[in-house]
């Protein structure tokens, strides 16, 4: 056999770092060959140099040969495999449909590819639980199709969703056009089977289950194949809505288009998807398919809003008014499904139309804070114009990214340079504007070169440090998604700050100095923020106190970008005020709360507000790590994963991988129409199982918690946003003969009880006596029933199967998280994260400075 | 055109992979080699010198059922057909002529220029497919189904004014299903239309157009075109692949100047038989026997002809019968011309696939607009016959019952 390597093939574009990477020998191949043979048939292994040019592409439009390629039928066959190529040191690359735009999948230094275009079993729906498990090889269409007979959907649809496999979607973290309203793929994945580089299988403790310990789900989304294999996905499923309108307005300018989107996130409405197209795109995709957009209009939105009949109502009014107070020329509603699909047929022909141009076509993705998408489309047009090119842009407004499509030919050499510097300068000018090189379709091979446009030295060696821990003889799909910084790690700068027992640094700098004193001083540190929470955990800490207190500045608040971005310390009332005032909120903070923003998000304190937690609302986070360096992960818009998703490792964390410094915030409008009520009915398993059933409906309200206050009582808290499903859960409760009243002060409500249970909690830490712990949703009875001998609050989430008792509970209470009881304190933990997940606070902050061990007795 | 000229059209292929869930073959093998952006890029390949004429090549594209259907899919418009010809041009000038297929295709391609000595054919096979055969010829059996009878032909009632159409053949339908030509011929009569029937026609050439006999497909489209030449009315048939074939005659004679035009103005012509009702006739009433049933649309109806939506509008006009489509109603069967011949094992992997389309659906009848599939609907009724019966039939058939049922009050 001959090495593979030495026959470049057309189109393979020069690179400088695949010469670091030896191609596989000859010898290693036919033993590979040879080993694979015995168990997988000859038309699930390519090795045959021809047939190995099948899998030479991906849609970027660059060619490498791999050098075998294996299409397992089970993933235990895929674990043997994976088992030989490491004890083979074979490069392995996973691959789905190779629909990706990013390179991801190619084999530019060669390797195995395992392709699990076979592995497309969706092995379980339960709705009860809202939730799908499935193999890696499902194709996003085929889950919607199977999802739809149940009356559910899988949020997730990037544009390629007729062939995308699900385990793709979750390398790349896809977005698509409902992202808007439902967010990305990380927003919906609760846990993963991983096939890690040997050959072991682990499963990703489930997202929100616990409070702390580290998000690997939520790191592992978007990794792009290069940390480990996805073989099991479990994910959470939406009830399809009652009713979608269907709408496109038409404007003559960019700024008119923009500024329209801005004034229908300020009407406080959320659409379900929000396309934009530009005047370029406009004039090709007409005469294309004849989908009736106006020609010569700067831009069309075509926009989407469900709900029910009458708050599509209302919404579609307001749109239409705010679309006209905007400038818009011409506003069209759908009156049928026909036309509907008539108006999306103009977006979906826009690569095809754009195809029709040239022979081939590049298509781009970046993200920039909405408010500067006009400057950032503009900027477009005139580096088409400087290279010769017309560029059509596509963008998912409301999440300001935008698809440049340049359509050139592969043939002429010229015409791929102009593009590729183009491309360059495209990337370069997003930057620019704070935003990310990439919001959907992963860095893989094509930007890896420019990450360093977004990121420090420090920060790629930090993102290439996570990469070491999980794949350390560097063999999963290699030079992709994050390569090595170019200068090593140094020590850091000495430092003269004087440590003293508490401190409360001023500036950030003024941290950075004192962590690096702490450095040489191997001082372990405590972070305080207000106090509230570590001291359940830690009330006698053994390091020197660090007081984030002072760190309470604003840095940038973009009302009209719906982001915010703080200091650790910032008062979590004072934000909550802050955003009252403007007619926004988090669902994370209410008027009256005591922790600051840092310490809500170390401790990741659930909300009873809405069924997401922090790591769906923080969309960037600033550490000061244990070697006293500013490390920034994340960038103010929606899609902003460019690398790993390092911001997800900071919910939760406890502030054992250094300080979490400043915070970027996704923030939301406030309700229109709110609603609030409370449930009441003897027993609690009535209301468990009348949640249940409300959960399976479109019109479910975001608050929902089941919750026994201090008079041992039952009762259900709910808040809506519609007058219409206010009416639906009543006629519900009528057959659960459950009495609902409707409170008269629906805005106020939330906050009411959120403060109820911060005063449980304040208690609990003073009797030092708490429980919290998670099962299924539809098994949250085995709680109640437990709580019946106990006594004290209790909280029960029917979302998401949390618990959390503020009293006297007995031993019988399953699966619990966390156990307090007067200086004992009892945690479980992952037996098999621990390597991982001590590897990953060691490289943080190497000297354990801020990892001191509390008085925690673990269970496995 | 020299080889190399193919990557004009290789290089409009981005290789999105949005013809991926429309090919069979993928669906049954999830390999890349047997898919649409495989098998363009194996090509490719050839083209641009980095693989040979090989076993590589030919395992890919061989097993092409050459339904088109990613044609259809595909958002950039890449003529995969002209593609995948190339190819199989090249596979067939290495290894010299078209010796390679079964006895049964080189016998069937032996006779499909003459349908009665075909007819004659089927016939003695219908008779003795429950006598002892060879194993390889015994497994074909059950595609032949029972004989219908063949409708009386209808008096015309067109008038002058009234459009005109001619009428093709087909060899395998004359000789095979001559029942559903009569009855196609029956309904446009009905309808008001006047239906002439050129001598001198033959069979389309689709059979050895793709089995790589570019000579004698040439041969019968050029005796065809001059046989529909002295009217200008819409040429119409019953069967998808021969339509498809009709309409490409413009691309098989591209390279021939004094048939170029000519040629182009044959296919501008060609029509199925239900776009002709659908558009030209007079509305029928028409009644079905309170059945339910399905379509299994012709692929190249669908893809090249795309006129696959007619015979869908057809049975949603007809009352009283209950039209449930399958999930892959318009998506291949594996019979493809003499696929099932030539690759029964995975022809038989994508029925077996559409026969459990056909039973979430339960119809007591399949109908099918063109004579492979119904051979092989067949076999997948016989395949499925233990648990379901269901008869297989071809639209025209169907429609024209429903027609007469109808004029009654």
């Amino acid at each position: 056999m001959a090495s593979l390597g030495e026959q470049k093939l057309w189109g393979a574009l020069p690179r400088t770092t695949t010469g670091e990477i030896a191609r596989m020998t000859p010898e290693t191949r036919k033993q590979l060959t040879q080993r694979l043979s015995h168990f997988i048939s000859s038309d699930r292994l390519l090795s045959d140099p021809d047939r190995l040019l099948a899998y030479s592409y991906d849609a970027t439009g660059e060619r490498h040969r791999p050098d075998l390629v294996v299409l397992p039928d089970s993933v235990a066959e895929a674990v043997k495999v994976m088992e030989i190529a490491h004890a083979e040191h074979a490069i392995v690359i996973g691959r789905g449909s190779g629909s990706n735009l990013s390179g991801g999948t190619m084999p530019v230094v060669g390797g195995i590819i395992i392709a699990f275009s076979r592995l497309k079993a969706i092995l379980e729906i339960d709705r009860d639980n809202r939730r799908v498990v499935m193999e890696p090889g499902v194709v996003n269409a085929d889950l919607q199709t199977r999802l739809r007979s149940f009356g559910f959907f899988y949020a997730p649809d990037p544009s390629s969703h007729r062939i995308a496999t699900i385990g793709g979607n979750v390398a790349e973290n896809s977005g698509g056009p409902h992202c808007v309203k439902y967010g990305v793929t990380t927003n919906h994945v609760l846990a993963l089977d991983l096939m890690m580089a040997d050959g072991t299988l682990r499963s990703t403790p489930q997202v929100g289950a616990s409070r702390n310990g580290l998000d690997w789900t939520g790191l592992l989304v978007g990794s792009e194949g290069t940390l480990a294999m996805v073989v099991g996905i479990t994910a959470t499923i939406t009830p399809m809505p009652i009713a979608i309108r269907t709408m496109l307005a038409v404007f003559s300018s960019l700024d008119d288009a923009v500024r329209c989107v801005a004034a229908i996130v300020a009407a406080k409405i959320v659409p379900a998807t929000l396309e934009l197209l530009d005047r370029a795109s406009l004039e090709i995709i007409e005469p294309f398919v004849h989908a009736g957009y106006p020609v010569g209009a700067e831009a069309v939105l075509l926009m989407e809003v469900d709900g029910d009949e009458v708050t599509l109502e209302h919404d579609v009014r307001t749109i239409q008014q705010v679309a006209e107070e905007s400038g818009a020329v011409e506003f069209r509603l759908a009156t049928s499904a026909q036309e509907a699909e008539a108006l999306w047929k103009g977006r979906r022909a826009h690569y095809g139309a754009a195809a029709r141009l040239a022979p081939h076509l590049w298509v781009q993705d970046v993200t920039v804070p909405r408010p500067l998408l006009p400057n950032m489309m503009r900027d477009v047009i005139a580096i088409g114009e400087r290279h010769g090119f017309q560029i059509l842009t596509v963008a998912h407004v409301g999440d300001g990214n935008l698809h440049p499509v340049i359509s050139y030919d592969p043939s002429d050499p010229d015409a791929v340079e102009r593009m590729r510097k183009a491309d360059h300068e495209i990337l370069k000018a997003c930057v620019r504007y704070g935003g990310s090189i990439t919001g959907e379709h992963g860095i893989g091979i094509d930007k890896v070169d420019n990450l360093s446009l977004m990121y420090t030295d420090d920060e790629l060696g930090l993102m290439q440090g996570i990469k070491a821990i999980w794949d350390p003889s560097k063999r999963l799909n290699p030079l992709k998604a994050i390569l090595a910084p170019h200068t090593m790690m140094s020590e850091p700068a000495p430092s003269s700050y004087d440590l003293k027992p508490f401190m409360r640094p001023e500036s950030l700098a003024e941290g950075q100095d004192l962590v690096r004193a702490a450095y040489y001083q191997s001082q372990p540190l405590t972070i305080r923020g207000s106090g509230c929470r570590g001291s359940m955990w830690a009330p006698h800490p053994r390091g020197w106190i660090l007081d984030l207190g002072a760190w309470n500045r604003l840095i940038d608040f973009d009302k009209e970008n719906l982001t915010i971005e703080v200091e650790a310390g910032f008062k979590a009332n004072d934000l909550a005020l802050l955003l009252r005032d403007e007619g926004l909120y988090l669902p994370g903070v209410h008027q009256g709360q005591p922790d600051t923003i840092g310490g809500l998000i170390a401790a990741n304190v659930r909300a009873i507000q809405s069924p997401q937690t922090w790591r769906d609302w923080v969309l960037g986070v600033e550490w000061i790590d244990g070697r006293g360096r500013r490390l920034r992960f994340g960038r103010k818009t929606m899609k902003n994963v460019a690398g790993y998703d390092v911001p997800k490792l900071a919910p939760g964390s406890e502030g054992r991988l250094g300080i979490v410094a400043r915070i970027i915030l996704r923030l939301r409008p406030l309700p229109v129409r709110p609603w609030a009520a409370v449930g009441a009915h003897s027993d609690p398993r009535v209301l468990l199982e009348f949640s249940q059933a409300l959960l399976q409906k479109p019109w479910r309200p975001e608050t929902l918690v089941v919750v026994r206050a201090a008079s041992q009582d039952w009762s259900l808290w709910m808040a809506g946003v519609s007058a219409t499903s206010e009416a639906w859960v009543k006629n519900l409760a009528d057959a659960y003969q459950m009495t609902v009243t409707f409170l008269p002060d629906p805005e106020a409500a939330p906050a009411r009880w959120e403060s109820l249970r911060d005063e449980w909690w304040a208690q609990a830490v003073t009797q030092r006596r708490y429980v919290d712990g998670s099962v299924l949703p539809s098994q949250l009875r085995a709680i109640s029933d437990a709580c019946a001998s106990g006594h004290g609050p209790v909280v029960l989430f029917p979302y998401t199967g949390c618990y959390e008792i503020y009293g006297v509970v007995g031993a019988d209470v399953p699966r619990v998280t966390n156990r307090v009881e007067g200086t004992a304190l009892w945690r479980t933990k992952a037996h098999e994260w621990e390597d991982i997940e001590s590897r990953t606070v060691r490289l943080f902050d190497p000297r354990g400075l801020f990892s001191l061990e509390k008085d925690v007795t673990y269970g496995f | 055109m020299a080889f190399d000229e193919i990557l004009l059209e290789t290089d409009q292929c981005n290789k999105c992979g949005f013809c991926l869930p429309a090919c069979p073959t993928y669906q049954i093998t999830g390999n890349e080699l047997a898919s649409p952006r495989g098998r363009i890029a194996m090509v490719e390949a050839l083209a641009r010198g980095e693989i040979g004429v090989g076993p590589g090549l030919s395992e890919s594209l061989d097993y092409c059922l050459g339904c088109r259907a990613c044609e259809t899919a595909c958002p950039s418009g890449v003529h995969y057909g002209v593609i995948l010809e190339a190819g199989r041009t090249r596979l067939r000038e290495e290894r010299g002529g078209s010796g390679r297929e079964p006895w049964l295709v080189r016998q069937a391609l032996r006779q499909v220029g003459n349908p009665h000595r075909l007819a004659r054919m089927i016939g003695l096979a219908r008779r003795l497919k429950d006598f002892p055969m060879p194993r390889n010829l015994k497994r074909f059996t059950p595609m032949l189904g029972p004989t219908q009878s063949v409708p009386a032909p209808i008096q015309s009632i067109a008038s002058p004014t009234s459009p005109s159409v001619q009428f093709f053949n087909g060899c395998v339908m004359s000789a095979v299903f001559p029942e559903a030509n009569q009855a196609a011929r029956n309904l446009l009569v009905m309808s008001g239309v006047d239906v002439q029937e050129p001598s001198n026609q033959t069979c389309c050439g689709a059979l050895h157009w793709h089995a790589g006999d570019k000579e004698t497909a040439m041969g019968f489209a050029k005796r065809n075109i001059v046989s529909f030449e002295d009217n200008p009315g819409w040429v119409v048939n019953t069967a998808g692949g021969c339509g498809a074939m009709l309409l490409e005659y413009r691309t098989l004679l591209a390279d021939d100047r004094d048939w170029q035009e000519r040629a182009e103005r044959f296919s501008a012509r060609v029509r199925d038989w239900s776009t002709v009702l659908m558009q030209l006739g007079q509305p029928l009433r028409m009644r079905g026997q309170r059945e339910r049933v399905t379509l299994q649309n012709s692929c190249h109806l669908v893809n090249v002809e795309k006129a696959g939506d007619d015979a869908v509008a057809l049975l949603e006009q007809i009352q009283d019968h209950e039209f449930s489509p399958i999930a892959g109603q318009n998506t291949c069967c594996g019979s493809a011309g003499v696929y099932n011949l030539t690759h029964p094992d995975w022809a038989l992997k994508i029925l077996d696939q559409k026969m459990a389309d056909v039973r979430t659906v339960s119809p007591q009848r399949i109908l099918v607009n063109n004579p492979g599939c119904q051979l092989q609907m067949q076999w997948g009724a016989q395949r499925i016959a233990d648990d379901l019966t269901v008869e297989v039939e071809h639209l025209a058939t169907y429609t024209y019952r429903a027609a007469m049922r109808g004029r009654q009050p």
